[in-house]
């Protein structure tokens, strides 16, 4: 009798010691490695780095998790996460990168990306791309409970445009330049720096700046322009000149090298021939993406700096934020696909926002689409019917009212006219 | 109707502000079968290669007005003989030399002597003055020289040197958006020059092949071996397209002619050829881009008299040469032939290789011949002496040096026009901002794929 017990009990405890039951991300988890599977052999001799990226923190993290214990399982010298920068990767000394990159549409959970193998040989190539990766799973009630409500930020938003003339801008930002305690707009076009003030119904020219010097050994085809207002000074860089121009409130505008981004403490290189920035060449080192077409952080608001949200937008059209503050930075960036190429951070009494120009459809004008500066990203407000395309976006307080406003160039380049439409 | 028969016949439209990506390749169909890299010599086919390959010290901006591209700035006061070029510095030839004054003053100078080199008439002379100013010797006052100095007359090759041709399978070297990686007849196979000042292609390999048929053509873009076409909708009305395009015209100012050799009774063919064709009627049948014909009078009974008061009973026999590279070209050829044949002259196509074509044009070696002129920049006095330098170079050198706007007074020369019409490319939907100039050249610096 005793013996017939414990053998229930051997049972009993055989049974409970079986895998649990397997829930839809580990299936999700498994699927992915099986794909990234024969692209990482030997595995014994292989150090992988992991990275996630999407708009659910926690769903990202917990599928990197997963993907790592079972990369693990496979044999690997060594699996950790990384920030999905080939070099840093490269760098620290893997041989592969799995990047996987979360999205979420139509009642499915889709991960796209590849399989990246990473040399320091100097007679190869540093970077090689091996695979690409895709998979996707209806959504069920486990993965849902990972996507939290999303909820729009309350508040009315309005949006208008004051035309300023046949201006080809750039690159915008807003700050007090001339010392009044009030906040000026700064355009840059490709050749001059313009200061604009409000005066209470129109934005009214300040002053100009040229940018002039050196030519550029290298320009890319088309024109790229940045500038920034801090403290009073006005730095601005277009790539058809070698050097930029630092106008300081008081003063002799002196050249400045590099190109800096508002709220970004790091200046950039842009490399010969194109309009593409890369992360490399950014001192200090700021974690963006590997390479990148702007960038721009929150200024403002009661954050200190280093814990300010950033955004920046790659080439491939992939809005990445980092949400800043430690509280609420999750290990993953959020992203956002098909994103058109200007992008702002705007505190506003309601909350914090990111704005970037979205393309519509060929032919039609671009739309400004805000979104709340929370996980999933949700759109707050969306601007259509603008009469051109988004050049350029900033965000500050124009108008005076003590409130922040998100400012957008909207040029209509068959007319040859340009708009600033203020946001908020 | 199935979306995959719908040939969508919208004009490129202006893109969204998302910037362009780099990278992906892009194959397309060449006007006129590759000849050589000479910016001063060759067809359609080579002047388009020639573009993506060579830097001229200025560009034709969006706005066809000329704008400062290898150079900084030009001096050139009002009423002054002598003019001053500032050359960018840093620039670099495709090899890694750099690209200094001396090479764009000897490859000007190489256009000086040379009958292809017309467009640069009022400049006598030019030479470097340090590593990056040209000084430029004029015979009249120049008003237009940045705009002669964005032709391809003025096209700077290392120190001035012809560039070689096509069939010596040496690779051009060049400061453009391109460089040659391969060549042979059929077609020029191109990478993205990292290092061009103004900037790297966005597409990182380009390959454009001359066809022998309109049909392969057609049929290569319906398979999707090629993105950009230039027959594909002619050949294609029979069976309906199965792959959607994109069209992409050029300005109209490509001029189609018929020129008169040197022959015997010249000004008697000329007259009759003028009389003899319907031009309505060729541009309706053969021309299937925009176009407008060329006003003359149709007379064809007037024509056959005057081939009788010459010849009497006796039918005179011409030849009449084409590039059979050029398919528009036999079309219009066969339609000549049927209208002068009703006029009592007696006409053969001759349809040669590219190569041959303009070895026989350049030495004058021909009856007849059937062109296409295209202006070396966006000018009415160029576009008029385009037509003029197809036959005679030094008729349209002596007239551009008199005065910038020499009237040209086409009875006087060999040259019977035709039509005016624009280039046009039929492109695949994806493949954005691809723009065709008056010369029919495919801005290919410019093109990018939507994503790939």
């Amino acid at each position: 009798m005793v013996v017939r017990r414990i053998g229930w009990l051997f049972a009993l405890a055989l049974l409970t010691a079986a895998e649990p039951s397997r829930g839809t991300l580990d299936a999700f988890a498994d699927a992915v490695v099986e794909k990234a599977r024969p692209h990482l052999v030997p595995a014994r001799d292989l150090d992988v780095a992991v990275a996630v990226a999407g708009s659910w923190p926690r769903l990202g993290d917990d599928l990197a998790a997963l993907v790592i214990a079972r990369l693990r399982k496979l044999g690997l010298r060594s699996v950790t996460r990384g920030d999905g920068d080939a070099a840093w990767a490269r760098a620290a000394g893997y041989e592969r990168l799995v990047r996987l990159d979360l999205d979420v549409g139509g009642g499915r959970l889709r991960a796209s990306g590849s399989v990246v193998a990473l040399s320091a040989s100097p007679w190869t190539a540093p970077t090689e791309l091996r695979a690409h990766l895709y998979v996707e799973t209806p959504l069920d009630a486990e993965l849902r409970a990972y996507l939290p409500p999303v909820t729009t930020p309350p508040g009315r938003w309005q949006a208008r445009g004051v035309p300023v003339g046949d201006v080809d801008v750039l690159a915008l930002d807003v700050g007090d330049v001339d010392g009044d305690g009030r906040a000026e707009v700064v355009g840059a076009t490709a050749t001059e720096a313009i200061v604009w003030g409000w005066d209470g119904a129109r934005l009214t020219e300040r002053r100009r700046f040229p940018l002039g010097g050196r030519p550029a050994a290298t320009m890319p085809r088309a024109p790229v322009a940045t500038v920034v207002v801090d403290r009073g000074a006005v730095t601005a860089r277009s790539s058809l000149y070698a050097d930029g121009l630092y106008a300081p409130a008081r003063g002799k505008t002196i050249v400045a090298r590099g190109w800096s981004f508002p709220g970004v403490a790091a200046t950039c290189e842009l490399p010969a021939g194109v309009d593409v920035f890369a992360a490399a060449g950014c001192t200090p080192a700021t974690g963006l993406p590997e390479h990148f077409w702007t960038v721009a952080g929150l200024r403002g608001g009661a954050r200190p700096a280093r814990a300010a949200p950033m955004a920046a937008i790659d080439p491939a059209g992939t809005l990445w934020v980092s949400l800043g503050a430690p509280a609420l930075a999750p290990a993953m960036p959020l992203t956002v696909r098909g994103v058109g190429a200007q992008v702002a951070l705007v505190a506003l009494d309601r909350g914090e926002f990111v704005a970037t120009s979205e393309p519509v459809q060929p032919g039609e004008a671009d739309a400004i689409v805000v979104r709340a500066l929370a996980a999933g990203l949700p759109v707050a407000y969306r601007a259509d019917r603008l009469p051109g395309n988004v050049r350029a976006l900033a965000a500050g307080d124009v108008d005076g009212d003590g409130r922040a406003e998100l400012v957008a160039a909207v040029r209509d380049r068959a007319a040859r006219r340009t708009e600033l439409w203020m946001v908020n | 109707m199935r979306a995959s028969l719908v040939l969508l016949m919208i004009a490129a439209t202006a893109h969204a502000e998302t910037r362009a990506q780099y990278g992906g390749g892009a194959q397309a169909a060449l006007a006129s079968a590759p000849t050589t890299f000479d910016p001063l010599r060759g067809g359609p086919g080579d002047a388009e290669v020639a573009a993506l390959v060579f830097d001229t010290p200025f560009v034709i901006g969006a706005d066809g007005k000329p704008r400062p591209s290898l150079a900084l700035a030009l001096d050139n006061p009002d009423g002054a003989l002598r003019a001053r070029l500032a050359l960018r510095p840093d620039v670099h030839f495709s090899d890694g030399t750099p690209l200094v004054a001396r090479d764009v003053a000897a490859s000007i100078a190489r256009a000086l002597h040379d009958p292809a080199g017309w467009p640069l008439a009022p400049v006598k002379s030019a030479r470097a003055v340090g590593a990056a100013t040209v000084e430029l010797e004029l015979s009249r006052p120049t008003p237009e020289l940045a705009l002669l100095l964005s032709t391809p007359a003025a096209a700077v090759t290392p120190g001035g040197a012809p560039p070689p041709t096509v069939e010596s399978h040496k690779r051009p070297i060049g400061s453009g958006p391109f460089v040659v990686d391969g060549s042979d007849a059929g077609g020029v196979r191109l990478s993205a020059n990292a290092g061009c000042f103004a900037g790297r292609a966005y597409l990182n390999t380009l390959a454009l092949r001359a066809f022998t048929a309109r049909s392969d053509e057609a049929g290569s873009y319906e398979v999707g071996s090629i993105q950009a076409a230039r027959h594909a909708l002619a050949a294609l009305d029979a069976t309906g397209p199965r792959r959607a395009a994109v069209t992409v015209d050029g300005p109209q100012a490509l001029t189609g002619f018929v020129a008169v050799g040197r022959i015997a009774d010249a000004d008697v063919v000329r007259r009759v050829l003028a009389l003899a064709i319907n031009r309505d009627r060729l541009r309706r049948l053969t021309v299937r881009e925009p176009a407008t014909v060329v006003k003359a009078t149709y007379d064809p009974a007037r024509a056959k008299s005057e081939a009788e008061r010459r010849w009497g009973q006796t039918r005179p026999k011409l030849a009449l040469l084409v590039d059979a590279s050029r398919f528009d070209d036999r079309d219009v050829a066969e339609r000549i032939l049927a209208d002068l044949a009703r006029a009592g002259v007696e006409l053969s196509v001759d349809a040669v290789d590219a190569a041959t074509y303009q070895a026989r044009v350049e030495a004058g070696r021909y009856q007849l011949l059937l062109g296409t002129a295209a202006p070396p920049a966006p000018d009415p006095t160029l576009t008029a002496l385009a037509l003029v330098a197809a036959v005679d170079p030094a008729a349209a050198r002596a007239a551009l040096q008199r005065a910038p706007g020499a009237a040209v007074d086409l009875d006087a020369t060999r040259v019977v026009p035709l039509f005016v019409r624009a280039a046009r490319l039929f492109v695949a939907p994806e493949l954005r901002d691809l723009t065709v100039d008056g010369a029919g050249r495919a801005g290919w610096a410019d093109a990018h794929w939507l994503s790939h």
